[in-house]
């Protein structure tokens, strides 16, 4: 059955995150409320899925290397996008990712304070990645260097569970089809799967939210959506089973696409180490 | 942008990382509230993490406490939280933790989600803990008679762990054993209830499937970490040698389950010597083939310590006290007659199934009464005019009646239902290898394609090579022909100079020839005038400028088509002259007075070349040989230059070739191993595939008794009884 390598020390998998940081990002989403920009979306996003990555491999002991991570943005080229002590490099044990955040943010937010008031509290979380809106869209460049960063991975790691890329963009490439590149970064297989592209979706259309949709979804009227949304690999049975599992309406058409919401749930439906057959 | 609660999804880790850095208000127990949760080198909360759930670690003002958050929903979580606790407390054993489940503990964005406070159990993890101890024999040891005693008290309490894998056993620096993770623990009171996981696989028997839920679920694993901890105890080597690093697992992997014969692992523990070692791995394959989880024994190795102490690593040779089973195990290896090597490997069938039959159940009597009814009722209809005041067509209907119920029992029957079912599967076993079949002979055709067109680039590539070289050969061919051209006729040029005779002679026939011009020059006809040529005639000659004997060379005479003959004298420069007076015989006159100066002056000409002139003919001749020399070696330079440039632009072309096959050769080695992972992986599907349809096909096969005859026959059978 596919997807069903064992994550381990031994036998890790990567993960290669592409970070849309053009200058269409700057654009804002969100109600009038709470307008954020889309470069502040897919940074914090990536961030927040950076820590949840880490902390899925937080054991006693420590952070194991459960994987390699990478992240790509793509603007003026297409290249590390990690700052830091981790600068320019490409795949990163995942322990090290996990001491090397570029900085620790603060914010605060009113929370109940349990007696029926709001208190202001701080919370802090790492960054890795600052949010960029310049230049172009070069996404078939970052595509075709994910491609050999994979390649290479798959060499030496012929056995992975296969390895996972994550595209946050609003989807408008300025470098030609995404599409077909798309196709040839998923068509890169370990002996236990293909390379699995999933996207999330950051859009001003203001349509509803969705997480995974299958082929009859309503998909949002949004050329791009469709765009990212086809080049976006099914879901593996597994993740189908945790999602609904988790009470997410799911199919077999479902693909690793979401719009406008949340995508960290992707590192939560990832099983470290090897769960028996039958759940998948 | 706020994270969309679309469902029923639980926080994440970094949510709770976030929140737990205010226990304040993360938490609602107040005493949990009053903690501190344990930071990491970067002051965040240190999670510990599963699958299920991250762990903290909390110092209240009570004492130290592991915080389990949840990060996927279980299903009737709080339920089977307190049918584990109340089973747990009847228990009380030193190796499990206690815990409190707390429903709403933990607040995350203002929604209250489950957490479970849990003693903190200051310990490592059984991996880590034996990558410090494992050539400690006494401890390892140690651990395992924990192990045991910690497994028969679960067994005799009817409970199960659900996932007893290295993750969950900690053990402390005091070299205690501790068992954590209780989500998908069975305790009695959840008979009934589904699995919630089927725990890691390293550790799991084959055939564990979501349906089993029940006491037994430990019995493997508890043999595959018995054994583990045996042999790493009794052979420390093996830690290494059956694990690459950083594996997350004992020495046994999950194929070492599906596939015992080809397994490094079990022909390790057998080959070793060690008697009482082989017999545990040959026990362990035993169980791991057995069909059902059911049938597999509950831990009970021998006396531990009574074991440790005769480790004797004699080579095993096979012998009547290595055939036979230790007593301890015989009772549990029912049907391994004999533990030799070769019996063990054979595909046995010390576990078919057994012959499915109908139990003697109330169904049957029921069918039985049915039919009972059915004969009354035929009977009843054929005397029933005469016998009794009911229409007959009453009593058939009756029979009808009684006939379809036995029908229906029999379809409704549950072995009938299970026989349907175990068909089924084995049908749908079957499609599943056949599709898997195509898998793998589609991706051995993609390669077998992709092969042929390397083969297909490798030839345009020779081609291409074998037309490069070509065209270099050719150009120094022609260079070469050229070459040759010109040495021939250099070689000529030196042949006619030989010694310098030809251009001797040639100087002086020059030489000769203009002493004759000189004499023909200098006898004018005036001077010397022939027979003949009066002075008129002289003058008449002179008139047409015939002065010298030099001036004519003979004459000729026309007849002027038939209008009387003129002679006519040949100039020396050519074309010819009349002149008057000037007839045939003076015109003979003047030839042979000239013919003899001619000859006088050839008399008297010089017959040598003077000293001056013999050196004139040494250095034109040498000068001439220089100057073929130097062709020669023009020649032979020019030859070079165009050889060297032919093999400049040859080298090139390979250049460009060997960057072209370079870089086609990359994209191959990248795509060709791409393809044979995916051959790879088909094949171990196909390998899977069949084996579970192996599995379905037993299965199936314990079903042929399950039939309408057989069902009848019990039925007369009963009745007979
Ligand atoms: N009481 C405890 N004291 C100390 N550490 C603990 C305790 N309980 C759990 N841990 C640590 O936290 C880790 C994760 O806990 P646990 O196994 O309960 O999570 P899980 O998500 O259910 O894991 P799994 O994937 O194994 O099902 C454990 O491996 C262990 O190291």
């Amino acid at each position: 059955m596919p997807y069903t390598a064992e994550i381990s020390r031994s036998n890790p998998s990567c993960f290669v995150f592409l970070l849309d940081q053009s200058h269409s990002m700057i654009d804002t989403i969100g109600d009038a409320a709470v307008q954020q920009r889309k470069a502040d979306v897919v940074a914090d996003a990536l961030n927040r899925l950076l820590q949840e990555l880490v902390i899925k491999c937080a054991k006693e002991g420590g952070v194991r290397d459960y994987f390699q991570v990478a992240v790509i943005g793509y603007g003026a080229g297409a290249a590390s996008a990690f700052g830091g002590e981790l600068a320019g490099r490409d795949l990163v044990p995942l322990s090290q990712v996990a001491i090397h955040p570029m900085q620790i943010e603060t914010r605060s937010k009113k929370v109940p304070d349990g007696a029926g008031g709001l208190i202001e509290q701080s919370t802090r979380f790492p960054v890795w990645v600052k949010p960029v809106a310049a230049n172009g869209t070069p996404m078939c460049q970052a595509l075709q260097h994910t491609r050999r960063l994979v390649d290479q991975f798959l060499t030496e790691h012929p056995d992975c569970f296969p390895p996972v890329v994550l595209n946050l963009s609003d989807g408008a490439s300025t470098d030609g089809d995404p599409g077909q590149d798309a196709a040839k970064l998923r068509e890169l297989s370990s002996t236990d799967g293909n390379v699995l592209l999933f996207n999330l979706h950051v859009s001003t259309e203001g349509s509803q939210p969705t997480i995974f949709p299958g082929q009859d979804a309503a998909l949002p009227a949004d050329d791009y959506a469709r765009l990212l949304f086809s080049m976006s690999s099914p879901l593996p049975a597994h993740m189908r089973a945790y999602a609904s599992q988790q009470g997410l309406p799911v199919d077999d058409s479902s693909r690793g696409f979401v719009f406008n919401a949340d995508i960290t749930t992707v590192v939560q439906f990832l099983d470290i180490g090897t769960r028996a057959s039958d759940l998948r | 942008m706020a994270p969309q609660r679309t469902s029923a999804l639980y926080p994440n880790g970094s949510a709770y990382v976030g929140a737990l850095q205010h226990p304040q208000t993360a938490f609602t127990d107040p005493d949990l509230r009053a903690g501190t949760v344990q930071e990491n080198v970067l002051g965040f909360p240190d999670p510990r993490s599963g699958n299920f759930a991250s762990v903290f670690k909390v110092t209240s003002p009570t004492g130290q406490w592991a915080v389990k958050c949840f990060t996927r929903q279980v299903e009737h979580q709080q339920q089977r939280y307190a049918a584990i606790d109340a089973a747990l407390n009847r228990l009380e054993h030193a190796a499990l933790v206690h815990f409190n489940y707390q429903p709403e503990g933990v607040n995350i964005n203002g929604t209250r989600y489950p957490l479970l406070k849990m003693q903190w159990v200051d310990a490592q993890e059984l991996l880590r803990w034996l990558e410090h101890h494992h050539r400690d024999q006494e401890k390892v040891f140690h651990l395992a008679g924990q192990l045991v005693d910690l497994v028969h008290a679960l067994e005799d309490a009817g409970i199960a762990h659900g996932d007893l894998q290295h993750g969950n056993l900690l053990v402390t620096a005091a070299g205690k054993l501790v068992l954590v993770d209780y989500d998908g623990m069975f305790v009695p009171e959840l008979a009934g209830y589904p699995a919630t996981e089927k725990g890691l696989p390293h550790y799991q028997h084959p055939a564990r499937s979501d349906a089993d839920y029940g006491p037994g679920l430990d019995r493997f694993s508890a043999w595959v970490i018995y054994t583990s901890l045996y042999a790493i105890a009794t052979h420390s080597p093996l830690w290494t040698e059956l694990r690459e690093p950083g594996a997350e697992r004992l020495l046994f992997t999950h194929d070492d389950f599906l596939d015992p014969v080809t397994s490094t692992a079990f022909t390790a523990l057998r080959t070793l010597g060690n008697t009482q070692l082989a017999k545990l791995g040959d026990a362990l394959v035993s169980f791991a083939r057995s069909p059902r989880l059911d049938r597999i024994p509950a831990l009970d190795p021998p006396d531990l310590l009574g074991v440790a102490s005769t480790t004797i690593p004699t080579p095993r040779t096979p012998g009547p006290d290595t055939d036979q089973l230790p007593d301890w195990l015989t009772d549990h290896v029912p049907q391994t007659r004999a533990t030799t090597t070769s019996s063990l490997l054979q595909e046995n069938d010390d576990h078919k199934l057994p012959l499915q039959t109908f139990p003697g159940d109330s169904r049957l009597m029921a069918a039985r009464l049915a039919i009972v009814t059915a004969l009354l009722g035929a009977a009843g209809g054929v005397s029933g005019s005469r016998l009794t005041a009911i229409n007959p067509l009453l009593w058939y209907l009756l029979a009808l009646t009684a006939v379809l119920l036995v029908a229906w029992l029999y379809t409704r029957h549950p072995q009938v239902h299970a026989r349907r079912q175990a068909l089924q599967d084995h049908h749908d076993a079957k499609q599943a290898t056949s599709k898997a079949h195509q898998q793998l002979s589609g991706a051995q055709h993609q390669l077998a394609e992709f092969e042929q067109r390397c083969r297909q680039h490798q030839n345009d590539f020779d081609t291409t090579r074998a037309a490069i070289a070509q065209k270099s050969r050719d150009a120094m061919t022609a260079a070469s022909n050229v070459l040759r051209a010109a040495l021939q006729q250099i070689s000529g040029e030196r042949t006619a100079l030989g010694d310098g005779s030809g251009m001797r002679h040639a100087v002086l026939a020059r030489k000769q020839k203009e002493h004759v011009g000189y004499a023909l020059t200098n006898s004018l006809i005036t001077n010397d005038p022939p027979e003949d040529i009066n002075t008129l005639r002289t003058k008449y000659l002179a008139e047409k400028g015939i002065r010298s004997a030099a001036d004519f060379t003979g004459y000729y005479v026309s007849d002027q088509g038939g209008r009387g003959e003129r002679t006519y004298l040949r100039r020396a420069g050519g074309g010819s002259v009349y002149v008057k007076q000037i007839g045939k015989g003076c015109a003979a006159n003047l030839v042979a007075w000239r013919e003899s100066i001619e000859q006088r002056a050839e008399r008297s000409a010089p017959k040598t070349l003077t000293a001056f002139e013999e050196n004139w003919v040494r250095g034109e001749l040498r000068r001439q040989l220089d100057l073929l020399d130097q062709r020669e070696k023009q020649a032979h330079q020019q030859r070079d230059g165009t050889a060297r440039a032919a093999r400049a632009a040859e080298q090139a072309a390979y250049a460009e070739q060997d960057a072209r096959q370079k870089r086609l050769q990359a994209e191959t080695t990248s795509e060709r191993n791409n393809l044979n992972r995916l051959k790879t992986r088909a094949e171990s599907e196909l390998k899977t595939c069949r084996m579970h349809q192996g599995r379905r096909e037993k299965i199936a096969a314990c079903y042929t008794d399950i039939t309408g005859t057989r069902f009848l026959q019990r039925m007369a059978w009963m009745a007979r009884r």
